[in-house]
C-alpha cells in the first residue's frame, strides 16, 4: 500500500488553495498602488477575471481614490474604462489630475436597474474594457452570478460598488471589501478573499480624507478647531442630505 | 464556359416562408381569382398554387380550390400569390450571387444563371463552389436546386428536374439530357419565342416522354407541325445554337422586403427576418467591394404607418454578424404599436470598402492585436447605444474654465487618444465627484471647514456669472466635501463636490 502523502507535498495547483494561505491565481493581479493592500490580496493586487465588490459605509469616503492608481495604470491600455451608472458626475479635471487618460473613459447612464445589469454584463464580456466600474443600488444572486460568469472569461477589472447594508448578503464575488472612513485613514475590512480570513482591517493612511484632497502634503492637517458654517454652533452631527443623481 | 443554374423550387411559397425557419404551420399560396389558373385547373375562383410540406400532408395540392383546401385543413394559413415579390426575390438572389461571379443572368420566373467559368479556380472547382453556394444560401432562408452545365438552358433544365447534377463537357450533354421529361421544354423562353404548350401537348400526344426521344425527331417534320421552337430549344440546350443572355446589372441601392408568415410583435421573429435580409445585403456588399455605415429597417403594420429604425454601425462594414447583433438590440428596445406584417431593409449609402488580403496561413494581413480591440471597442459602444439610447453613452473632457460646471464637457466616446493638455496642477485640489447641481446646505447641517477659501469668480460675460468661496469641509461620515458660500448674498452654503 502506498504511503499517504502529506497534504503539503501535493503538487501545487492554481485552482486549489489551502485555507491557511493565499491562493495563487493563474493571472497576477493589478497592483493597487497600496503596498499594505497588495500584500493581503491573492495575486498581489486587484484580481482580474473575477468580480470585486466594494461596500462603502458612506458614498464618497474614498472608494474611487482607492481604485485611482490601478485605473491610471489601466488607462494606458487601449481599452475602455467603463463607468456604469455612477452616483454623481465623474469630474474630468480631478480624474485627469489622478493620471487617468480621459479618452479611455466611457460613462454609461442606463435608465433602469435592469439596464444597468445588462450594460455591466455587456461591458465585462466585450473584451474591450480594461476596467468596468458599476454602481448597483441592489442586486440579487442570479444577476451577480451572471456578472461573475462574464468576469471569469474577461480580462477586465470588474468592480461593483454596493451599499454597505448589503455586505452580509451572499455573493459569488471572489473579493469583498468593506470601506470605513476613520480620522487616521481609510480602513478596509476584507470580508471575503481567496485565502484565510483577515481579522484586523487594513488601514490606508494615504487615503485619510485630507490626504486624498491634498496628496502633495506629507503631514496630515491636524483636525482641530470647528468652524461653524452659518454662525450657529451645533455639535451634533447631521446627515448632509446628499442625494445621488 | 460553365453555367450554374440556381433554381428556386416553389418560388411563390418561398416568398412567404423564408421569414420563418420552422415548418410548423400549414401554409398555402393561392392565385387571385381571375388570374390565369395553374395548368390543369379550371378557370375562375382562387386556386392553390403552392403548399408547404405540412399542407401537402393534409391533402392540399396545387390546383385545388381555396374553399376545398380550407375544408381539408381549417388551420391553413393562406397567402395571396405575390408576383412582384417573386421578381424582387429573384433580383435579391442575383445581387447576393454577385459575390461568386460578375456574369449573372436572370431567367424568370424562378431561376438565376451564373456564368462561373472564370471563378472556378478561385473557388476550387465546380463541386466546391456548388457546395459553398448551397451552404451560404441557407442564411437567406431560401431553398435552391443547383445544377451546372456548359450551356445555360441545359443547366436550367437539369436544375428544374432536381438539383445537384454537374455536366462538365459539351459532348456529354445529349446523353445527360436524354432522360429529362419533355415538360422541361416549357422553360425555354427567350426573345425568339417560347415553346408553346400546344407543342408540348403534341409531343406527348405522339407518345414522346423524354428529351432523348425528341432528339431523334426529324426537323422538317416538326417544322411542318409549327413546332420549330422545339428544335430551336434543343439546339440551344446542346450548344449548337448560340444562346446569349442579357447580363444582370445589380441596382446601386439595396432594398429588400420580407413578409412575415404571421403578424408578430415579438423581437425574435423580427430579428430572424432581419437577419435573412442582412445576409442578402452582405452578399450584395461583398460583390460591390463596399460597405455601409448605417441601414434602415422598416417594420410595416396593418393600417398604421411603418416603424422605421436606423441602425448605425459605428464603422464602415459589411459584417453580417455585426449588423445582425445591432439590429437585434434595436428591435429589442422597440415598443410596437401593432403587430408587424413585413420587414423591409434599405441601405442607401453604399460606400467603398476594399477587401482585406490574407496571408499564406489565412490570418488577416496587417492584423495587429490593437485592430481587433478597436473593433471590439466600437462594437461595445454601438451595442450600448442601440439599447440605452444615443445620449446614455459618452466620455468627458476637461475644458479650460474656472467655473466647475464648465470645467468639463460631455463628448461622444472617442477613438483617438486624448490631445487635451493635462490641467494645471497648481490649482487647489478638485473633487473626483461633482454633484449635477449644487445642493443647498440647511442651517442645521454641521460641517467642519478644513481648508480654503478659494475664490472662483468668473463668467459675467456669458450670462453664467458665479462668485463663490470654495472650502474643503469634513462631513459627518468623514467624507470630504467641496462646499462653497455664495458671495452674492453671503449667507447660503452649497455642497458642490465630493472627494470620493
Amino acid at each position: 500500500m502506498a504511503s499517504v502523502l502529506p497534504f503539503a507535498d501535493l503538487p501545487p495547483r492554481t485552482d486549489v488553495w489551502r485555507g491557511d494561505s493565499l491562493a495563487a491565481p493563474s493571472l497576477p493581479g493589478i497592483a493597487s498602488g497600496f503596498a499594505q493592500l497588495d500584500a493581503e490580496l491573492p495575486g498581489g493586487g486587484w484580481p482580474v477575471g473575477a468580480l470585486i465588490e466594494l461596500y462603502a459605509e458612506a458614498e464618497g469616503i474614498g472608494e474611487l481614490s482607492l481604485l485611482a492608481p490601478a485605473l491610471a495604470q489601466l488607462a494606458a491600455q487601449d481599452m475602455w474604462i467603463a463607468c456604469i451608472a455612477p452616483s454623481w458626475l465623474p469630474y474630468a479635471p480631478a480624474l485627469a489630475a489622478q493620471g487617468i487618460d480621459l479618452a479611455r473613459l466611457l460613462i454609461v447612464r442606463p435608465r433602469s436597474h435592469a439596464e444597468t445589469l445588462w450594460a455591466a454584463r455587456q461591458a465585462i464580456a466585450s473584451q474591450a474594457c480594461s476596467a468596468v466600474l458599476c454602481w448597483l443600488a441592489r442586486a440579487d444572486m442570479q444577476s451577480l452570478r451572471r456578472l461573475q460568469l462574464a468576469a471569469e472569461a474577461s480580462p477586465a477589472l470588474a468592480v461593483l460598488f454596493r451599499p454597505a447594508h448589503e455586505a452580509r448578503q451572499a455573493s459569488p464575488a471572489v473579493l469583498k471589501l468593506r470601506l470605513q472612513a476613520r480620522l487616521d485613514g481609510l480602513a478596509l475590512h476584507i470580508l471575503k478573499r481567496r485565502g484565510a480570513p483577515l481579522a484586523a482591517p487594513i488601514l490606508l493612511p494615504q487615503l485619510q480624507c485630507m490626504a486624498r484632497a491634498l496628496p502633495h502634503l506629507t503631514e496630515p492637517i491636524p483636525m482641530a478647531g470647528h468652524h461653524d458654517l452659518a454662525g450657529t454652533a451645533s455639535a451634533r452631527p447631521a446627515a448632509t442630505g446628499l442625494h445621488p443623481c | 464556359m460553365t453555367w450554374l443554374a440556381l433554381h428556386l423550387p416553389g418560388l411563390p411559397l418561398q416568398v412567404c416562408t423564408r421569414a420563418d425557419g420552422s415548418a410548423e404551420i400549414p401554409i398555402a399560396v393561392f392565385s387571385q381569382a381571375g388570374a390565369s389558373p395553374p395548368s390543369g385547373g379550371r378557370a375562375g375562383g382562387s386556386r392553390v398554387v403552392a403548399a408547404n410540406p405540412r399542407a401537402l400532408a393534409a391533402g392540399i395540392h396545387p390546383g385545388l380550390g381555396l374553399a376545398s383546401a380550407l375544408a381539408l385543413a381549417p388551420d391553413l394559413v393562406t397567402r395571396p400569390r405575390e408576383v412582384r415579390g417573386e421578381a424582387a426575390l429573384l433580383t435579391e438572389l442575383a445581387c447576393w450571387a454577385a459575390q461568386f461571379t460578375p456574369q449573372i443572368a436572370l431567367d424568370p420566373p424562378d431561376c438565376v444563371l451564373l456564368d462561373v467559368g472564370a471563378s472556378l479556380k478561385l473557388f476550387g472547382g465546380i463541386g466546391e463552389l456548388m457546395q459553398r453556394i448551397a451552404h451560404a444560401v441557407a442564411a437567406l432562408g431560401l431553398e435552391l436546386a443547383l445544377a451546372a452545365a456548359p450551356t445555360p438552358l441545359a443547366a436550367r433544365w437539369l436544375a428544374v428536374c432536381g438539383g445537384g447534377r454537374i455536366v462538365e463537357r459539351l459532348d456529354e450533354l445529349p446523353a445527360r439530357l436524354a432522360p429529362l421529361p419533355v415538360g422541361v421544354l416549357e422553360c425555354a423562353a427567350d426573345a425568339r419565342g417560347t415553346v408553346k404548350a400546344e407543342s408540348i401537348a403534341l409531343l406527348e400526344a405522339i407518345g414522346l416522354s423524354t428529351i432523348g426521344q425528341c432528339l431523334h425527331l426529324p426537323r422538317d417534320g416538326l417544322a411542318k407541325r409549327e413546332a420549330q421552337a422545339v428544335t430551336c430549344a434543343l439546339d440551344r440546350a446542346l450548344g449548337r445554337l448560340p444562346d446569349p443572355r442579357p447580363p444582370f446589372v445589380p441596382p446601386q441601392l439595396f432594398r429588400s422586403r420580407i413578409e412575415l408568415p404571421l403578424p408578430s410583435a415579438d423581437a425574435d421573429p423580427l430579428s430572424f427576418a432581419a437577419r435573412r435580409l442582412l445576409a442578402a445585403l452582405a452578399g450584395h456588399l461583398a460583390a460591390h467591394q463596399s460597405g455601409i455605415e448605417h441601414f434602415r429597417l422598416q417594420l410595416e403594420h396593418d393600417e398604421q404607418p411603418a416603424t422605421t429604425l436606423t441602425v448605425h454601425l459605428g464603422v464602415i462594414s459589411r459584417d453580417e454578424a455585426r449588423c445582425g447583433l445591432l439590429a437585434r438590440e434595436h428591435i429589442a428596445t422597440l415598443r410596437l404599436a401593432a403587430p408587424v406584417t413585413a420587414v423591409a431593409l434599405e441601405a442607401a449609402q453604399i460606400l467603398p470598402l476594399p477587401g482585406e488580403s490574407r496571408t499564406l496561413f489565412g490570418t488577416l494581413e496587417g492584423a495587429r492585436p490593437g485592430r481587433e480591440q478597436a473593433e471590439a471597442r466600437t462594437l461595445l459602444v454601438e451595442r450600448l447605444r442601440a439599447r440605452l439610447g444615443d445620449g446614455a453613452v459618452g466620455g468627458i473632457v476637461p475644458h479650460a474654465d474656472h467655473r466647475p460646471e464648465r470645467a468639463w464637457q460631455p463628448v461622444a466616446p472617442r477613438e483617438s487618444r486624448s490631445t487635451v493638455a493635462p490641467p494645471d496642477h497648481c490649482l487647489p485640489p478638485r473633487p473626483l465627484w461633482l454633484l449635477p447641481e449644487p445642493q443647498p446646505l440647511a442651517r442645521s447641517d454641521t460641517l467642519q471647514l478644513v481648508a480654503g477659501p478659494e475664490r472662483i469668480e468668473a463668467g459675467w460675460w456669458d450670462g453664467f456669472d458665479v462668485a463663490r468661496d470654495y472650502h474643503l469641509a469634513l462631513g459627518p461620515q468623514h467624507q470630504l466635501l467641496w462646499v462653497f458660500r455664495e458671495l452674492r448674498d453671503g449667507e447660503s452654503w452649497f455642497v458642490h463636490g465630493i472627494f470620493g
